[in-house]
């Protein structure tokens, strides 16, 4: 749905929904210029609370996903939740879920974690010792 | 089967199905979801263990001369809403696999969510709203056919949203109008309209009134749970379908005031989730089928 109904509404709020800050990007969307009335309305109606919380469970949904389907990510979250944690935000920030099934999650999370991995000095298997480089 | 019959959910998690496995003897029909039991191989979708042991349950508990347990499914995946044309190939593909499921375990009807799964392509796993336009009722529609080849009795639940496109009562209207004569059946979850109702303030049975209980063919029962005010700036409250706690007595109520309204109402759930059961729960579900069964009896 775009002014012309085409796709880009969609886009954009499914962008909103795992932004880091989704009542931000949603507010973006709103202001969009080029959203036609029908869509601007529709988009106003949304209430911040319902929206938020949706995309906290969105979240929490493709959390468990991974965690079902990889045991690197498993480890890892029992090793060091809080660099995990901050790894998956940015991942679900970036990386456009795809993935029906675990397995398929755990494929996508793993090949991006391949392209930001750095290990600490001197660290091995030490999951408590691995940073994600795009990671705050 | 009984005329309204009493059904359980099964769930893909090997400790809740060895507690519920004593409680089988309450019900008359187990429900599944056709994705759980799929298992994603290059360029197919095979199958995983847990048909079989849901066929092992069905067949151990089986009543009569019946060789198992019937079945229905109700699905998360199918995306109903979702209108862009590159999800079509997808959609079939699901539809495909779930009639091979269907050749299995003979479904005594089939559902899945009102909403959409994917925005442009993404994978949210939660149904979604969307939004209650005449071109999105038309749509939706339009699939009712193809779906009704699948299985004649093919229903659609009305999800449990935490937004809405429009005011919350645009969502009943939007599943008032996909389920009335001509378009699909409805999975009518008790749970979900109350929830939107307190928390989007309207009055529950005055929102029912605004269906077509004729199409009607299951009612879901389930409890959920209120979110944690630190997850939101404004500190507020919501309701949310986690479905893993008892049926509140609201529901109940409903349940006694709109059952009896449904003419074709086939079957009456309880839903849990998995993860949602403990060793101690097992009589509260114990519980719950019983009374269902009293007040579907009640009915009779």
């Amino acid at each position: 749905m775009t002014t012309s109904d085409g796709p880009s509404f969609e886009q954009a709020l499914a962008s909103a929904l795992r932004a880091i800050d989704p009542l931000a990007a949603l507010a973006e969307l709103r202001g969009f210029p080029s959203l036609s009335a029908e869509l601007r309305e529709l988009a106003s109606a949304i209430d911040p609370d319902g929206f938020r919380l949706t995309a906290l469970i969105v979240a929490r949904l493709r959390l468990e996903r991974l965690i079902h389907g990889s045991p690197f990510a498993a480890t890892w979250s029992d090793a060091d939740p809080a660099r995990f944690t901050a790894a998956f935000r940015r991942y679900h920030a970036e990386v456009p879920p795809a993935a029906r099934f675990p397995t398929d999650e755990a494929t996508c999370f793993e090949a991006w974690i391949d392209g930001c991995l750095v290990l600490e000095p001197g660290a091995t298997t030490d999951l408590r010792r691995v940073t994600c480089a795009t990671a705050g | 089967m009984p005329s309204i019959a009493v059904g359980l959910t099964l769930q893909p998690e090997p400790r809740y199905l060895e507690l519920v496995e004593p409680l089988l003897g309450f019900v008359d029909y187990l429900e599944v979801t056709p994705e759980t039991m799929w298992d994603p191989r290059p360029g197919h979708l095979g199958t995983n263990a847990f048909a079989e042991l849901y066929f092992g349950l069905a067949e151990r508990h089986a009543k009569g001369s019946q060789p198992h347990l019937p079945f229905v499914a109700h699905g998360v995946g199918l995306s109903i809403g979702d209108l862009d044309p590159a999800a079509d190939p997808e959609r079939e593909a699901w539809i495909q696999r779930l009639a091979q499921n269907h050749r299995r375990f003979a479904f005594r009807w089939m559902s899945d969510h009102l909403g959409t799964t994917t925005l442009a392509g993404e994978t949210m796993a939660l149904p979604l709203p969307v939004p209650p336009t005449p071109r999105t009722i038309a749509a939706i529609r339009a699939r009712a056919p193809s779906l009704r080849r699948l299985h004649p009795l093919f229903a659609l639940e009305n999800t449990a949203h935490l937004f809405s496109f429009g005011p919350p009562l645009a969502e009943v209207d939007l599943f008032a109008s996909v389920t009335r004569p001509g378009g699909f059946d409805a999975v009518l979850d008790l749970y979900n309209v109350w929830m939107m109702a307190e928390n989007g303030k309207f009055d529950v049975l005055g929102a029912l009134t605004r269906l077509d209980l004729r199409a009607v063919i299951e009612i879901h029962l389930a409890g959920g749970s209120e979110s944690d005010p630190t997850w939101l700036s404004s500190g507020r409250r919501l309701l949310v379908d986690t479905h893993d706690q008892a049926v509140p007595e609201p529901v109940w109520t409903l349940l006694d005031a709109i059952g009896p309204r449904c003419p074709n109402l086939r079957g009456v759930t309880l839903e849990r989730m998995e993860g949602a059961l403990g060793p101690d729960d097992a009589h509260l579900l114990a519980y719950e089928l019983k009374r269902v069964r009293e007040v579907v009896s009640r009915w009779s």
